[in-house]
């Protein structure tokens, strides 16, 4: 994946804020790349921007040889279908619908998805599988927010703060999981998070400041979630 | 509350009716709709009723009405004066006229009569000879006004004044048949003109007499003139002479009554048919009212329960802070108020202006000119039974979305609750998802279903009438194959008149279920090769009828059933062995033997004598044909007039249904356009309040890449199936209903089918119903399509 020049702003005239100035970056098929930054430093937009959600001002986004800027909303669709799973910060599961049927609605998006039931095994959510969300705790919900993300094998997982709701212990079961389900399943991961200790897991570490990219490293020793220092 | 305050609130409130306008605006109209028909509706039909009162009043209608052979004596008039009753000659003699180039019968009647007097709507009574009073169905057919002129009895006549009478038996050709209005024309002259006229042709003169009871009963008028015996030396008609001697010279004493026909005013065919129409018309519109009005009800109620949800993090705000509930419910209610108050004013202004143009019954009956203004009652009930309504329901709704714990409304989950703990995973994903759907909101496809319901029920209303008028307007065409139709009180039984085809007609009352005589069926004897009626009669036994689809109808008899049928004196019970396929009057068919059987054997023994002088009873070989009363041909024949009870033609029968037909047209299209409005706003309300309550799954479905099509597929087409599903029960439903309610408003029409929609109705209801929804599905589809996707993201706690 690769991403070059991206710049975003919000508003015009007095209100206008850039949000995201001339970011470049790349990340290796099959990396786990964590990008971290202080509140309001536009990781949601990057993240929104590489997901298809969203249109950049200028730049371009490349996903395994894709052009991702410069589509047309329909073409974007298309490409979330095909190449993206997303985990959100809140999330964001269909409230009406139960832990089986929310990883339906994406299971539905591709022709060969993955076995659900093996999907909720691995999650420890074969027990809640016909509850609803709000039946939930956070951690059953963000790990069927995981599973959703998962069940159409997609090869580029994003995932926006997955623990930022979460306390201290669970997120830690959480980025096992995540961690788990990356070996396993080998999509690229790119997680955004404010928080630095998160960092210790990441192949490639992205720092950013007022969208702007302050420091990109790569990290020749990324610890197992189990063995994370908070 | 200072002025601030007031001033942020007003603020506040035009916020919250600018982001939603389109709905509240949706709601007003359909409001404004369907207040604006029934306030119509209403008020032409209270108009009617008020018309009919001003003309009874005014015109001092008689309670009752004699007709007699000849003029009562001063003895007779007297006695009933005795009873403390008053009665009067209200006489009229018809004879031939000319109104625009058009040949007419002229029914000619005094100015001066003393009770039943004409109400006028322009112009004065006539005074001089030449002068004359024209009734205003005739005036208005023909364009006539006052200062206009037409002939009667071949003189000229400057029309002085148009006006009405309250009098219901003599103002059409015949006792409770409506006449063509263009063909037939009533006109009062002055007294001396009257009399003229009556000398010119003193057989066509009818002696009719109004009676005011002042306390006596009808009872007591009717014993008293009905013993009196008519004195053949004095009648005009001469046959009453011939019969009455022939009788006596075959030493049959027969005598006739000298009272053809007593009518109280509550046995009017006329009055009770326009009073019942208009009762009909009331009944439907309240009916119509209250769904409308729950409708709309629940529809505010949904649009407050909806800006709650959206308000919920602002209220739980306000009331962390210490807002009372009653301010809180107060803010909510102001907005539904508002539309509700808006769109009824603009309802009740829509219904007076609409009104003059669904005065049914008073076009086609004629009745004093009324004013066609909403009573204050209808105008005060059109504007407070619907804010009540909606203050009510919305109160409720209200209270009970304010009524959750402050810290849930501060915490709002994104949209709503979990749904039903059903498990839906073994059905395809589609279903599964749709299901889940009318699961979470079951609400709003009640409404829905309810909204389609109601346009069917009208639509069903509109369609069917027409429909089934046209039915019978056509079958009467093609069943009505006798041009005439005479009967005769003195048949002449020395040959059928040439070119007619004979049949004993008795006319008798149908006893119903509480043993009283009622509704009118006329037993029909029709020879076997009777060229008019294909009904097999020749296997009937005496006890049998096959009886018309009409009487089938009216009187909801079919085969197997018994109808026991009174004839004044006698009852007779038959079996129903079938139904005829003839609609336009209720007959009960048999062989001219069996209903000979029925006739009073005095009249057919005096018929006898008068045919063959001479002949013994019981002789049938002396050259005399058979009894018969009533003659049926293609053409006119040469019948003394003076041998009939009535003549009607072809025409006459389908004129006045016609003309019927020709004005419901204009309720059938009000009804239809208006039914079909309010679907479309129905549903478009609705569809766009449930998408815009689902922005938040229908984002995320488009974030997680879910095209605008496959999300407009999962969350509208749901709505397809609903409306069709609402419509295949609401057609079947709204006929049942609209069956009975034809009933009602056909009874005093000779109108005898059942209410029925062709498969052309059903299949432009089917296409309405779909075509509203596809007009909708377009415009909801543009909603889902704007949703921003990142939006949804940002939603935390
Ligand atoms: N739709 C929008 N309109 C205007 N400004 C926006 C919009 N979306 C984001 N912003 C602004 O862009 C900036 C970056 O937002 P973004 O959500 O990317 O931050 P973030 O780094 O994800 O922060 P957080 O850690 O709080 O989630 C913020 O200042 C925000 O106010
Ligand atoms: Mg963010």
């Amino acid at each position: 994946m690769r991403v070059e020049g991206l710049s975003r702003h919000f508003g015009a005239g007095e209100s206008r804020v850039e949000v995201l100035h001339d970011v470049t970056f790349s990340v290796a098929r099959g990396a786990r790349c964590v990008i971290v930054g202080a509140s309001g430093s536009g990781k949601s937009t990057l993240l929104n921007a590489i997901g298809g959600l969203d249109a950049p001002d200028a730049g371009t986004i490349h996903v395994a040889g894709e052009q991702v800027t410069g589509r047309s909303p329909r073409e974007l669709t298309r490409y979330r279908r095909a190449h993206v799973g997303f985990v959100f910060q809140f999330y964001n599961l269909v409230p009406d619908l139960t832990v089986t049927e929310n990883i339906q609605v994406t299971a539905q998006l591709v022709r060969r998805p993955l076995d659900i039931d093996e999907l909720l095994e691995h999650l420890g959510l074969t027990q809640h599988r016909h509850k609803f969300p709000a039946q939930l705790s956070g951690g059953q919900q963000q790990r069927c927010a995981i599973a959703r993300a998962l069940v159409k094998g997609s090869d580029l997982l994003l995932a926006d703060e997955p623990t930022g709701a979460l306390d201290r212990h669970t997120s830690q079961q959480m980025l096992e999981v995540l961690d788990d389900v990356h070996r396993r399943y080998g999509a690229t991961l790119v997680m955004v998070t404010h928080n630095e200790a998160i960092t210790a897991l990441a192949d490639q570490v992205i720092e950013l400041r007022d969208g702007r990219i302050v420091r990109d490293r790569l990290n020749p020793h990324p610890l197992a979630a189990r063995d994370l220092d908070w | 509350m200072n002025r601030d305050a007031v001033a942020l609130g007003l603020r506040r409130q035009w916020r919250g009716f600018r982001s939603t306008w389109a709905r509240w605006t949706a709601i007003a109209v359909l409001l404004t709709v369907g207040l604006g028909v029934v306030v119509g509706l209403l008020t032409s039909a209270s108009a009617t009723l008020g018309a009919l009162e001003r003309g009874a009043r005014e015109g001092q209608l008689a309670d009752g009405m004699v007709v007699t052979e000849i003029p009562l004596t001063e003895q007779q008039v007297a006695d009933v004066e005795a009873l403390g009753a008053r009665i009067v000659p209200t006489p009229f003699v018809d004879v031939p006229g000319r109104t625009a180039g058009t040949d007419t019968t002229v029914r000619v009647l005094r100015a001066d009569q003393a009770l039943s007097r004409p109400t006028l709507d322009a112009g004065v009574l006539p005074s001089a000879d030449d002068e004359g009073m024209v009734e205003k169905l005739h005036a208005r057919v023909h364009g006539l006004g006052v200062g206009d002129t037409l002939a009667v009895d071949g003189r000229t006549l400057r029309i002085t004044g148009i006006g009405s009478l309250p009098d219901y038996a003599s103002v059409t050709p015949h006792v409770g048949q409506s006449g063509d209005p263009e063909l037939f024309a009533l006109v009062m002259v002055a007294p001396d003109a009257f009399e003229e006229v009556a000398a010119a042709h003193p057989r066509a003169v009818s002696w009719v007499y109004g009676y005011a009871l002042e306390g006596a009963t009808h009872e007591q008028v009717r014993r008293l003139l009905g013993e009196a015996t008519l004195d053949p030396a004095r009648a005009s008609n001469p046959y009453v002479a011939v019969a009455t001697d022939a009788a006596r010279a075959a030493g049959l004493p027969v005598s006739y009554p000298a009272v053809s026909l007593f009518l109280p005013a509550d046995d009017n065919p006329r009055i009770n048919g326009a009073i019942s129409d208009a009762r009909t018309t009331m009944a439907v519109t309240l009916v119509t009212t209250v769904l409308v009005l729950l409708l709309v009800a629940y529809v505010l109620a949904e649009f407050s329960r909806d800006r709650i949800v959206r308000d919920s993090v602002v209220i739980g705000t306000q009331s962390a802070h210490g807002t009372s509930e009653r301010a809180l419910l107060a803010h909510y209610l102001v907005l539904p108020l508002a539309v509700t108050l808006a769109g009824s004013l603009l309802g009740l202004l829509l219904g007076r202006a609409l009104a003059p143009f669904l005065g049914l019954v008073t076009d086609y009956y004629s009745f004093p000119a009324a004013p066609v203004e909403p009573t204050p009652l209808v105008a005060l009930l059109s504007i407070v039974t619907p804010v009540t309504l909606v203050t009510a329901v919305n109160a409720l709704v209200i209270r009970a979305a304010l009524g959750r714990p402050t810290q849930e409304l501060l915490r709002p989950q994104p949209a709503g609750g979990p749904g039903l703990p059903v498990r839906l995973d073994r059905l395809p994903f589609v279903s599964m998802f749709r299901l889940r759907q009318a699961l979470r909101t079951p609400g709003s496809y009640l409404l829905i279903a309810a909204g389609t319901f109601l346009c069917i029920l009208l639509l069903v209303f509109g369609l069917g009438m027409r429909s089934s008028m046209d039915t019978y307007l056509t079958r009467a065409e093609d069943e009505l194959l006798f041009h005439d139709f005479y009967t005769l009180r003195f048949p002449d039984l020395a040959a059928v008149p040439p070119g007619g085809h004979e049949a004993v007609a008795v006319p008798l009352r149908v006893v119903g279920a509480d043993g009283l005589p009622g509704e009118s069926l006329t037993v029909l004897g029709v020879p076997a090769d009777n060229p008019y009626f294909a009904v097999d009669v020749d296997a009937l036994g005496a006890q049998e009828l096959v009886i018309s689809r009409a009487a089938a109808h009216k009187y909801r008899l079919g085969a197997g059933d018994t109808l026991t049928l009174h004839d004044g004196e006698l009852s007779w019970a038959f079996d129903v062995v079938g139904v005829s396929d003839y609609t336009t009057s209720a007959f009960g068919f048999t062989t001219p033997e069996h209903a000979r059987a029925l006739v009073d054997p005095a009249v057919l023994l005096a018929a006898r004598s008068m045919a063959g002088a001479g002949a013994r009873p019981g002789a049938d070989d002396d050259g005399v044909v058979p009894y018969y009363n009533a003659v049926f041909s293609d053409q006119p024949l040469d019948i003394d007039p003076d041998r009939l009870v009535s003549h009607s033609t072809r025409e006459e029968m389908l004129g006045g249904v016609e003309k019927f037909n020709a004005l419901l047209s204009r309720i059938v299209a009000l009804v239809s356009w208006s039914s079909m409005l309010i679907m479309v706003v129905v549903l478009y309300v609705l569809v766009r309040l449930v998408v815009a309550r689902q922005w938040y799954s229908i984002s995320l479905l488009k974030a997680l890449g879910y095209s605008d099509r496959e999300v407009g597929r999962l969350y509208l087409d749901n709505y397809l199936w609903l409306v069709a599903a609402s419509v295949a029960i609401a057609v079947p439903t709204s006929v049942a209903i609209m069956g009975e309610v034809w009933r009602l408003m056909t009874a005093h029409l000779p109108i005898g089918i059942p209410f029925l929609v062709t498969p052309g109705d059903v299949a432009l209801m089917a296409g309405l119903a779909l075509g509203a929804y596809a007009v909708v599905r377009v415009a909801t589809a543009r909603d889902t399509r704007t949703v921003p996707v990142t939006e949804v993201l940002k939603f935390r706690e």
